[in-house]
């Protein structure tokens, strides 16, 4: 059996962090939380995780902005932007550009999230 | 119409020179009739004028002083041996002469000092001599008194006094008297006493100025209107034509010959003479010298006076003629023309064409009238302007505040995703830490999930139908589109999917077309509920258009929903948020294509543009 997987959770909200968080740990994974786009840049580059799902409407750096900065980086990041549906088109297309895995939409289901990682990380 | 007139007015004006003629003609009758009228009046009056006078004097010959004077005298004359002697010598020797007073010695001073007040009465009251000569002599013949006048001193040998005698009246004729060169009339009346004897006779000479005294007032007056009064005796000469100038050797008036009748009047020549007479028919017991009142109307003054008359209506109406067309001319000009201008003008108004400007008039009222409606041309012009920009402007609010409701429906649901994901993950662990057995507490969580799904499906619904966005156009398959969208949804096991084999591509956006179908479906599945249900779904296409058929064997759709069920906030669910069909329509419509449903079997048919 490999090393646990490592992800990456990101969103301003605390408690869905938390509630989430401890759901990918009954899966198995390590989790570690970032509450904005800042923080979550600099746990990446601390951390490197197998995965990150990141919240985009946040404070200081929204998703986008943090992930471009995580590619630039490591341009192997494995990142899933969780969309809020007020999409920035421009933005989600230069993301899509630079590989990112796909979006999701909020409030998703665990199965949707064991699926996503099982896949991914 | 100016023709018209004009030959109105020829034909009124022959008509009216006609007519007019006519008329003269019967007026000059009517003159003369009325003429031949006043001749009779005339001729009446002058007999008894004559009649009175000679009533007068025969009312004297009963005065009691006459009476007695006479007696007197035939007593004394009585006692004479040779009355005729005596009376001749008498005769030749004295001519008596009133104005001479010696007379006395021969007359009885008294009666005639009687006699001359009362022809000076007379001559007083009237201004003129109205008695020539009055005498009376007794029953022989000789004077007694003398009045006025001269006088033999006897007359017995005259005709008048015998004819006075025996008859009591003698009526003499009109003469020319030498004695006093004048025309008058003699009057002989036989006295009697009152047993009835002769005792004397009364002379009197009317002068023919007292005769015709009224008459000749008569014929001032007829003077003042243009008429001769003219007086002709029996024998046709005149004795009075413009004043008193009888003269029994003239000859006749021409025209005499003429007067045929008692009274008329002769026929008129052009321009000539209107001529109506009346002959003397006495009057009572006097017959009348046989006099003829002829009444002369000069024809000219009467036809002058109408023919003035009559030009004077034609001048007035050829003026008003002209004036007419001067005023029809000008009135046309100045105002039936304008006033057609506003009406096609008003026309264009209301049509909705407020560009109207009138021309100034001469006329006050009508550059009034022009004014007014170049104004309210104007007026409505700004008026639809305000209307419009009005409308504008309400539409711009409305859609802003649906903008603002809608961003605010937008940013409540987007906030509200955040506690509902924390709740569905609190949701999710506590299932999943859930002891397996307990059956209550697995009902309570599940009621949980589905409160969290139905909010979630809200939170979407609103979301989807608010958020219209730009299409994001890609070539999509829409078999695979449906192939997706049932894999995500939770299919019944009573629910049989039946998915058409063929396939069309279509350029649409995939999100919003998956949105679509995720809504048609999920409704089907919903309208078969918890019975044995099958969904049909065809794909096909039909004049550039792909046709996709969504076909469900629920009850279909009720009657009171069916017109309106694509309006928003419209469901037949009891938890239903009403957005779906909806958000449907907008998105179908977005892309430039249709949505349709219809029962029996409840079919949506969505026609989506297959290059849009």
């Amino acid at each position: 059996m490999s090393a646990k997987k490592i992800v990456l959770l990101v969103d301003d909200d605390v408690d869905l962090l938390e509630n989430t968080a401890y759901m990918v740990k009954s899966m198995g994974c390590d989790v570690v939380t970032a509450e904005n786009g800042e923080d979550a840049v600099e746990r990446y580059r601390e951390i490197k995780p197998n995965l990150t799902i990141m919240d985009i409407k946040m404070p200081k750096l929204d998703g986008y902005d943090a992930f471009f900065k995580m590619k630039k980086h490591d341009p192997e990041a494995k990142v899933i932007l969780i969309t809020a549906y007020s999409i920035d088109e421009k933005k989600l297309l230069k993301a899509k550009s630079m590989s990112l895995i796909t979006t999701i939409n909020k409030p998703y289901t665990f199965e949707i999230l064991e699926e996503l990682i099982e896949k991914h990380a | 119409m100016i023709i018209a007139i004009s030959t109105l007015f020829v034909v009124y004006v022959i008509h009216g020179f006609v007519i007019f003629d006519v008329t003269v003609n019967e007026l000059k009758q009517i003159f003369a009739e009325r003429n031949k009228e006043q001749a009779i009046a005339i001729v009446k009056d002058l007999d008894e004028f004559i009649n009175k006078r000679i009533n007068d004097f025969r009312a004297l010959t009963t005065v009691p002083e006459i009476q007695i004077a006479l007696d007197a005298s035939n007593k004394e004359f009585a006692q004479i041996a040779n009355v005729e002697a005596f009376i001749a010598k008498r005769d030749s020797e004295i001519e008596l002469d009133s104005s001479v007073p010696f007379v006395s010695a021969v007359l009885d001073k008294e009666l005639s000092d009687d006699l001359k007040n009362w022809v000076d009465f007379y001559k007083q009251e009237y201004d003129y001599d109205v008695v020539t000569e009055l005498f009376l002599t007794n029953q022989y013949g000789a004077n007694v008194a003398l009045g006025v006048g001269t006088s033999d001193y006897r007359h017995d040998d005259e005709e008048w006094w015998q004819i006075a005698k025996q008859n009591g009246f003698f009526l003499g004729e009109l003469r020319f008297r030498e004695k006093y060169q004048k025309y008058a009339l003699a009057l002989s009346y036989g006295i009697t006493d009152q047993e009835g004897n002769f005792i004397g006779v009364m002379r009197v000479l009317l002068s023919i100025d007292d005769l015709l005294h009224d008459f000749v007032d008569n014929a001032q007056v007829m003077k003042a209107v243009q008429k001769d009064l003219i007086l002709l005796d029996k024998e046709g000469r005149s004795i009075y034509a413009s004043g008193i100038n009888y003269d029994r050797q003239a000859n006749p008036v021409e025209y005499f010959s003429k007067l045929k009748d008692d009274k008329g009047f002769l026929e008129m020549s052009e321009g000539g003479f209107i001529t109506s007479y009346a002959k003397s028919n006495g009057y009572k017991d006097l017959g009348g010298f046989g006099w003829t009142v002829v009444i002369v109307q000069d024809q000219t003054s009467i036809v002058s006076q109408f023919e003035e008359l009559r030009n004077s209506i034609f001048v007035t109406l050829l003026v008003g003629l002209i004036v007419s067309v001067v005023i029809g001319v000008f009135g046309s000009v100045s105002i039936t023309k304008p006033l057609g201008k506003m009406a096609t003008l008003a026309k264009q108004l209301a049509k909705g064409d407020f560009d109207v400007k009138l021309q100034k008039s001469r006329i006050n009222e009508v550059n009034v009238m022009a004014d007014a409606f170049n104004k309210m041309g104007e007026s409505l012009k700004k008026l639809v302007e305000t209307e419009k920009k009005l409308a504008e402007a309400n539409v711009r609010v409305k859609k802003e505040r649906l903008t603002a409701m809608g961003e605010l429906a937008a940013s409540m649901a987007h906030d509200m995703k955040n506690p509902l994901a924390t709740i569905r993950s609190a949701a999710e662990i506590v299932k999943r830490n859930a002891k397996g057995d307990d059956e209550e507490m697995k009902k309570i969580l599940e009621r949980m999930d589905r409160a969290i799904y139905r909010m979630a499906h809200q939170i979407e619904d609103v979301l989807n139908f608010v958020r219209i966005t730009p299409l994001e156009i890609k070539k999509t398959s829409i078999r695979s589109l449906l192939d997706s969208v049932i894999e995500s949804l939770e299919m019944p096991k009573s629910i049989t999917v039946d998915l058409p084999k063929n396939d069309l591509q279509i350029l649409c956006d995939e999100r919003k077309i998956e949105i679509v179908f995720i809504n048609l479906i999920l409704n089907a599945i919903q309208a078969i509920g918890n019975n044995q249900g099958k969904i049909t779904i065809r794909i096909s296409e039909k004049e550039n258009f792909a046709v996709i058929e969504i076909e469900d064997s629920g009850p279909g759709i009720p009657e009171e929903y069916f017109s309106k069920m694509f309006e928003p906030l419209v469901t037949s669910k009891q938890k239903g948020t009403g957005l779906g069909l909806a958000t449907c329509k907008n998105i179908v419509e977005q892309h430039g294509g249709t949505i349709t449903a219809k029962n029996n079997p409840t079919t949506f048919t969505v026609k989506l543009p297959l290059n849009p």
